[in-house]
């Protein structure tokens, strides 16, 4: 693996939460820039905290997560949202807001972060585009398919051009059609550059893809990680 | 919703600004009593100029005197026109008043001795002190005080508690957007400076609901007590000060109701 090339390194990475619960347990695991790399494993082994502690949402108990080269557990409160600013998060429940079309949900992801008229009527547009939702940019989010609205979570997440996609359950409330196409569209993004990390229980998907699976056991360790994988039987 | 937090927040400065109408009341009562009674050594009509100087000096000799003031007919008059508050006296006769001198003591557990040995002086018509009265009015005062000091603190953090939860419910329906905009990097003023001004304009517009409220309420009282106390009628009412105290603690609170709520849905 080329060095210079890591984009998400941890090393015996331990994560017990306050009541108890040892979702991680002395993991490493080196990314590379541009990989796709699918976290599956049974429910409550710990997928979600991988993700988690990439965006510092949560802290490593013990061990170190760098980013580009960057120490996250290190950050000041004050410094993180610079480290989210580079990174693109999709979840299973969307999480738009109701009350905005699909270009302000976008949008939205530029204004908090103090970007300029100019920049927003630069972006959102393409970033619309780039997921085929362009038709619907007015449409608000209860008038879409569950596969529409994780498009326009997914331009959302790729607006701000994030170095790595972190993506929880992304297809988790779409059936298996929704689910492949949505997965294609991470792929298209992938295939652009930017590495994506996607947390799934999907079987299917990760067995028709072929990429790097990443499979964590119940105890918190990792079971086996290997290139052009498979979700492994009986897990 | 804001409606509920501003008006909350309204009848609390309300209260606090009762309470300090109340104790800065009996502030003034009992600072009015203390300067009232030092020792007053009245004096016989006709005494000679050098006669009161020698008094003077004779009191001043005693080791417990601070000062003496003499205070001649006139003054004593013109002290009671404005005491009064009226502008006339004209007919109130001079002469019932009389000369008097008065004495300061520095501690007050001197006055009587002070007040026995000037009785004897010649040339003295009466003497007049209350050592007793001293004595409760020191300790009521500094009560007062106290349960001034301890009263402000104890409802301006019954006002941020309940003030806070009108405010966090606002919060809680936006919770799911603040959620978001951590999540795709908005920095934590940036979150909070939007609830920080509706904390804050909650402060303003409660206290000064509030202020408004309390002067209506002095102008209803101050004619009550004027009719039934008429010897409280210069009690101080909502001072410019006092105003300016009850805008400051509503600001304040809303600026740390609103820290405490936002700061209960920021997660890092």
């Amino acid at each position: 693996m080329d060095k210079d090339n890591i984009i998400v390194r941890m090393v015996s990475v331990s994560k017990i939460y306050p009541n108890g619960v040892k979702a991680l347990n002395n993991i490493s695991v080196d990314i590379v820039k541009g990989e796709f790399v699918f976290i599956v494993g049974p429910t409550g082994t710990g997928k979600s905290t991988f993700l988690k502690l990439i965006n510092r949402e949560e802290k490593a108990s013990d061990g170190r997560v760098i980013i580009d080269k960057q120490d996250v557990g290190e950050l000041s409160v004050d410094e993180i949202p610079c480290l989210r600013r580079r990174l693109g998060v999709i979840f299973q429940d969307f999480k738009l807001l109701p009350a905005r079309t699909c270009y302000e949900n976008v949008a939205y992801a530029l204004q908090v972060i103090g970007a300029g008229q100019r920049e927003i009527a630069y972006k959102v547009p393409r970033s619309l585009e780039s997921v085929g939702l362009i038709d619907k940019k007015n449409s608000y989010p209860d008038e879409l398919s569950g596969g529409e609205k994780q498009r326009v979570a997914i331009a959302r997440a790729l607006v701000n051009h994030p170095i790595i996609i972190l993506a929880d359950e992304p297809t988790g409330n779409l059936d298996p059609d929704t689910s492949w196409d949505i997965t294609q569209l991470l792929i298209d993004v992938n295939s652009q550059g930017t590495t994506i990390i996607m947390a799934t229980h999907d079987k299917s998907i990760v067995n028709r893809t072929r990429k790097r699976v990443i499979v964590l056991d119940s105890d918190g360790t990792i079971f086996s990680d290997q290139e052009r994988g498979s979700y492994i039987r009986g897990l | 919703m804001s409606i509920a937090a501003s008006s909350t927040m309204m009848f609390s400065v309300l209260i606090l600004g009762i309470f300090l109408l109340i104790i800065s009341g009996l502030n003034f009562i009992t600072r009015s009593f203390i300067t009232q009674v030092d020792v007053i050594v009245f004096l016989k009509d006709g005494l000679s100029e050098k006669a009161i100087y020698e008094l003077k000096n004779n009191l001043l000799s005693y080791p417990s005197v601070e000062a003496v003031h003499f205070v001649s007919k006139e003054e004593a008059f013109k002290r009671l026109e404005e005491k009064l508050g009226v502008g006339n006296l004209s007919g109130v006769r001079k002469n019932k008043l009389l000369n008097n001198i008065e004495v300061s003591v520095g501690n007050p557990e001197h006055i009587e001795e002070v007040a026995s040995r000037a009785e004897k002086l010649s040339g003295v018509d009466h003497v007049k002190y209350g050592k007793d009265i001293v004595d409760v009015l020191i300790k009521f005062s500094r009560m007062v005080h106290l349960i001034g000091i301890a009263g402000i603190i104890l409802i301006t953090l019954i006002t941020v508690i309940i003030v806070s939860n009108a405010v966090r419910l606002t919060i809680y329906a936006r919770r799911k957007e603040i959620e978001i905009m951590q999540l795709v990097g908005a920095t934590r003023w940036f979150i909070r400076w939007p609830f920080i001004l509706e904390g804050l304009f909650y402060g303003f517009s409660g206290s000064a609901g509030s202020i408004i409220l309390l002067i209506f309420i002095c102008q209803l009282s101050s004619n009550f007590i004027f009719e039934k106390f008429p010897f409280l009628s210069m009690l101080p009412g909502v001072t410019p000060l006092m105003a300016i105290f009850l805008v400051f603690i509503g600001l304040s609170v809303g600026f740390l109701s609103s820290m405490i709520s936002v700061g209960r849905f920021l997660k890092v």
